[in-house]
């Protein structure tokens, strides 16, 4: 017999999560028991679909200006980033240390990077034969571009980090492979930082078993680096970074 | 598709991409790709926060507000989930009944009156009537008993909890959960056999 992890009970909420018609902390508690039970999100797309068909007919344009607030809301820096312009800190100190860190380590990174320019073509095989998710999908065809620029960032010493991917273009648009970084405890977070001439600036707040993040920040890249902060991210990090990459290594 | 008329124009890159593509090229923060979404999908998320909210200004809110979060989070699309419009509506409901809510709360403080169902919620039969496809959503309504019809037309158009329709009808809570899910599977056979899952 199939064990059942939900009662038929909790599983009847599901017309009324489909409908928003469950109160918050219901909500959360239904969004855990979908996460584990592919049946319930199966079924929960099929009422949403239902949902689309009900409402069919009712379309109306909105007006004009709908669209140009929204026009004018991506060309503005992207939020979704939280690219903000830290307080002025002392950058140098990070690309001093970064200068050292990766001078140490110059003779195994010319070993190793080799070996890495095989593991990324076979991850970009693994990404485009994996689900249709669209951002892997982006992800594996910027890889794959040969304007793109692709950085690894190093782990720092007791940071329990060995690489992490990024690539982005000549724009400042790029992708984060950070699922390979190890999970944290689910009060911290990673936080991806672009240093940008004297500017440090968040490109992103990557959660604490993040995947792969597209990010955008100002073009003029001269490294990266994360950091392991609390859930939620910082506007200013006072931590040191946990994995970094500097053009100038 | 009845979009009629909307902005941007539509962009002949864009016009044969499936939904899927399209969303993969907003994550590359292609804008065109967002205007074509756009195009597409915006006269659905906004015909219905309009219907739902009743107010204009709150509607192109909810537009607005989707339309910026698709840009800005677009890997919450799964293409292998549904469409990109059921997924698009789905986010326009919860918006706007999130308005919703917080406008009842408002008028509730404000008026130290209850706001029943009756002044906020348009019914799925009136919105039929309303709508190009009415006797397509009509037959399907039709499909669903008399408290079915009434606990999803509380829940969907008004904005109310399942506890809220179970207190509004006088029934037990446990009672309004199993009938809204049964009046979905209902709902969806006569629904998919009119031909709506292709619009």
């Amino acid at each position: 017999m199939t064990t059942r992890f939900f009662t038929e009970d909790s599983a009847d909420l599901i017309g009324a999560y489909a409908l928003d018609a469950v109160e918050a902390a219901e909500r959360e508690q239904f969004e855990r028991l979908l996460e584990s039970h592919a049946e319930l999100r199966a079924e929960l797309d099929e009422y949403y679909d239902t949902l689309s068909m009900l409402v069919a007919g009712f379309e109306e344009s909105p007006p004009d200006h709908v669209w140009e607030a929204i026009a004018a809301h991506i060309a503005a820096p992207d939020e979704s980033t939280n690219v903000v312009p830290l307080k002025p800190r002392p950058k140098a100190a990070w690309r001093d240390r970064a200068v050292v860190l990766l001078g140490a380590a110059a003779a195994v990174l010319a070993l190793v990077l080799g070996v890495r320019v095989v593991q990324l073509g076979d991850r970009v095989a693994e990404l485009e034969a994996g689900a249709p998710d669209p951002v892997a999908l982006a992800a594996a065809s910027a890889l794959e571009s040969s304007e793109a620029t692709v950085a690894v960032l190093s782990g720092t010493p007791g940071s329990n980090i060995d690489a992490v991917t990024i690539v982005f273009d000549q724009d400042g648009i790029g992708f984060v492979f950070g699922d390979t970084l190890p999970e944290l405890a689910a009060a911290e977070t990673y936080q991806l930082w672009a240093i940008t001439g004297d500017a440090v600036i968040s490109a992103g707040v990557l959660g604490s078993a993040p995947g792969i993040a597209p990010f955008q920040v100002a073009d003029g890249i001269d490294g990266f680096a994360i950091t392991v902060e609390q859930a939620g991210g910082v506007v200013s990090s006072e931590n040191d970074p946990a994995a970094i990459w500097t053009v100038d290594a | 598709m009845t979009n009629g008329k909307a902005s941007p124009p539509a962009d002949r890159r864009w016009t044969e991409t499936a939904d899927g593509d399209l969303i993969a090229a907003v994550a590359t923060r292609n804008e065109s790709a967002l205007e074509e979404a756009y195009r597409r999908h915006s006269s659905s998320v906004y015909g219905l926060a309009r219907r739902l909210l009743r107010n204009p200004e709150f509607a192109d809110e909810v537009t607005q507000e989707i339309f910026v979060r698709l840009w800005n989070r677009p890997e919450r699309f799964d293409p292998g989930r549904g469409t990109l419009r059921s997924f698009l509506l789905a986010d326009a409901h919860g918006r706007s009944v999130d308005l919703i809510r917080a406008e009842t709360a408002r008028r509730t403080r404000e008026e130290k009156d209850a706001v029943t169902s009756s002044d906020t919620a348009p019914d799925v039969e009136s919105l039929a009537i309303a709508a190009t496809v009415s006797a397509k959503v009509r037959d399907a309504v039709a499909a669903l008993s008399e408290p079915e019809r009434k606990a999803v037309e509380l829940a969907y158009f008004g904005g109310h909890t399942y506890k809220q329709v179970a207190e509004i009808l006088g029934e037990p809570e446990g009672t309004i959960k199993s009938r809204i899910r049964v009046a979905l599977k209902r709902l969806r056979g006569p629904l998919t056999q009119t031909g709506l899952d292709e619009t």
